[in-house]
């Protein structure tokens, strides 16, 4: 809560608050140079605030409370692995770090494993994983000692599509399973796939925090119909904020349902043909150039 | 306790999973020293330049001839006479603190003069370092001259003429122990090259933990509910195992090809071997927390590991080196260890005279560890 930590003359968190709901799966979104490292790593306790407090489950966190970071799972954006060491080798040494009982630990390790789809590669060197692979083992090593909250900062970065899926799958059996998620990134797509609520920074500072539908209502255009003209046609009267570029026609409608067969009567009216047309729900970009006045990745 | 044991555990796997870099890491200091050893084995060391010979002078006969001779010593350009009693001097010389003590027996001026007129040759008793043989021997020709010339001037006058023949014989005693043992080249060419593997040893402990920083590994452990003291105690652990591991190598080697051995304590030796490896791991320890990237830290610690060692007398016996460079080695950890593994080794040091090598060592190691320990960028 209320969490600020400055480095030099630049203020990389400026009193951001929130709180995430057990079983929740929290997206933390914003362009790089966001705030969003610095605010995880004051959450997962390895940077202490200047002044605001983190506490999972009632448990204060910060550097000097280990017990309190036992809560945490963390994934850091960089593959943080011992390369030239097995995938169980790498498991095991954490798992030893978080004080996990040798009993208990082949087990959790077969079973992080298998969440993450590389238990047929336990006893492999790690540099002989692909990107994705490494990036699910990165997962997987977060999992061993059950924690209440699982951060994951960025950790799609740089993976292939197939790969992205595949650790997709891995977080969606996570959050079926209802384990807390804190997820962060600046790709929307995952975002809008995989959170219930959503919290926007910017320059270090907490635009908006809720669920995706309350994000989208903030914007005025809920929906957009792009449609591909056969012929240029007088869009002179049109009832909806229109763009047009050569012969591509985009219309921003506030209902769907209700819009979409009286602009596809007024087209009509107008003699207008068409090739194509697609319908477009609002996504989080057009809310965080709302919030920002920029895009994501600029 | 499990913690460390694991963080030993997965430092030994990654050492042990690049066997190039593992054999490199025990050959090179072995070659080295098998090198250096070969060619210091049986050669003595060598004077350096105008520097001037320390000699011990202790003279039981207060005749006119021998005041003379320690006279014209003293007015020597390569020499610096220090007078002391017989028991003092030969102390000295076997404590390593001198090269050479000129011991003058009673009478022995008047014998050597009787000596030019075909009488018996008086017995000179000179107590020498063998580690130090050019030094002694330099010693030995300045002294021939002193006593030539008030021995001449004794038995001919002040007439120029010089006697023909050595009116003296030197009995010498060379102080180490067993006391006909030579200096033993090799052992301190291992010793020396066995500090420098340690030290480099140091410097791969130190871009390691820096290399863990960059690739983001540090922010995973920091985030282990673990502190940070256990981190940095964890990997100067293991890094202290497999310095030890590559002392023990390279002196085994030194002892079953070059046959040196331990006259002296051998508890000694292995104290002196479990401190220089800990200030090692301290060593790396301190690289890591002063250093900002890998490059500029490794180029900096070789540069830092190379001085130590050309002045601590790694390499080359100090002794060489100009009174200054002397006293600044004695700053460095790399003196101190080399100094007592040639004490243990050839010089027959007991275990109380290895101590004071063992505790600077540890010393240094405490400072280097502090010094990490304040200055480490936890939250990098």
């Amino acid at each position: 809560m209320n969490l600020r930590k400055r480095f030099g003359p630049i203020e990389a968190v400026s009193d951001v608050s929130f709180t995430i709901p057990k079983g929740c799966c929290f997206g933390l979104l914003g362009p790089n140079g966001a705030g969003k490292t610095t605010a995880i790593s004051m959450i997962c306790g390895t940077l202490d605030p200047d002044s605001g407090s983190v506490s999972i489950l009632g448990e204060p966190i910060s550097t000097k409370n280990p017990h309190g970071r036992r809560q945490i799972g963390y994934v850091p954006q960089e593959i943080a692995l011992y390369e030239p060491l097995t995938a169980h080798d790498n498991l095991r040494f954490f798992g030893a770090l978080y004080g996990i009982d040798d009993n208990v630990l082949p087990a959790r390790m077969s079973s992080a494993l298998t969440t993450v789809g590389l238990d047929d590669r336990a006893d492999e060197p790690v540099k002989n994983f692909s990107g994705g692979m490494k990036r699910r083992l990165n997962i997987a090593i977060a999992l061993l000692h059950e924690p209440q909250l699982l951060v994951l900062d960025e950790p799609t970065v740089g993976v292939d599509p197939q790969s992205r899926n595949a650790i997709f799958d891995a977080l969606l059996a996570l959050k079926a399973k209802g384990t807390t998620l804190l997820y962060t990134t600046h790709y929307m797509e995952e975002v809008e796939r995989l959170c219930d609520r959503v919290a926007v920074m910017d320059h270090g500072k907490l635009m908006a925090e809720d669920s995706q539908q309350n994000l989208k209502k903030l914007i005025p255009t809920q929906s957009r119909v792009t449609i591909d003209l056969s012929e240029a046609v007088d869009m002179e009267g049109c009832p909806w904020p229109l763009t047009l570029e050569e012969l591509k026609l985009t219309l921003d409608v506030k209902d769907m349902n209700a819009d979409l067969p009286e602009v596809l009567n007024w087209l009509k009216s107008k003699g207008a043909t068409y090739q194509s047309l697609e319908t477009q729900k609002a996504s989080l970009e057009e809310v965080f150039l709302h919030l920002t006045g920029r895009a994501l990745r600029d | 306790m499990n913690i460390l044991l694991a963080i030993v555990k997965k430092d030994f796997k990654l050492y042990l999973s690049d066997r190039k870099a593992l054999i490199i890491s025990f050959a090179v200091p072995v070659l080295i020293a098998t090198f250096l050893g070969g060619v210091l084995g049986s050669a003595s060391n060598k004077p350096a330049g105008s520097t001037k010979f320390d000699v011990l002078v202790a003279s039981d006969d207060n005749g006119p001839v021998t005041k003379d001779i320690v006279k014209n010593m003293k007015e020597s350009d390569v020499l610096n006479v220090k007078e002391e009693s017989a028991d003092d001097a030969r102390k000295q010389v076997k404590d390593g603190k001198s090269a050479i003590a000129v011991i003058f027996p009673k009478d022995f001026g008047k014998g050597a003069v009787s000596a030019m007129a075909g009488g018996a040759k008086p017995k000179l008793d000179t107590v020498t370092d063998p580690a130090k043989s050019m030094e002694t021997m330099a010693v030995k020709g300045a002294l021939t001259q002193s006593v030539m010339r008030a021995v001449s001037k004794a038995a001919f006058g002040d007439t120029g003429e010089r006697a023909a023949r050595l009116p003296y014989e030197i009995q010498d005693v060379p102080q180490s122990a067993p006391e006909t043992e030579a200096w033993s080249g090799s052992a301190h060419a291992f010793a020396g090259m066995g500090m420098q593997g340690l030290l480099f040893w140091g410097i791969e402990l130190a871009m390691g933990l820096m290399r863990e920083k960059r690739e983001g590994i540090w922010k995973r452990l920091r985030a282990a509910p673990t502190s940070p003291s256990t981190q940095l105690l964890g990997r100067g652990l293991s890094s202290w195992v497999r310095g030890l591991a590559v002392l023990v190598a390279t002196f085994t080697v030194g002892f079953l090809v070059f046959h040196f051995s331990i006259k002296g304590s051998v508890v000694g030796f292995g104290l002196i071997c479990l401190a220089a490896a800990a200030m090692t791991s301290g060593f790396g320890l301190f690289v890591a927390a002063l250093g900002r990237t890998e490059e500029q830290s490794r180029g900096l610690a070789i540069l830092a590991v190379l001085m130590m060692m050309m002045i601590g007398g790694g390499w080359f016996p100090s002794f060489l080196m100009p009174g200054w460079v002397q006293n600044v080695a004695k700053a460095t950890p790399v003196k101190w260890a080399v100094d007592g593994f040639d004490g243990v080794m050839w010089r027959g040091w007991g275990l109380e005279a290895a101590l004071p090598a063992v505790g600077v060592l540890l010393g240094f190691a405490a400072i280097f560890s502090a010094i990490a320990y304040r200055r480490f960028q936890w939250e990098s």
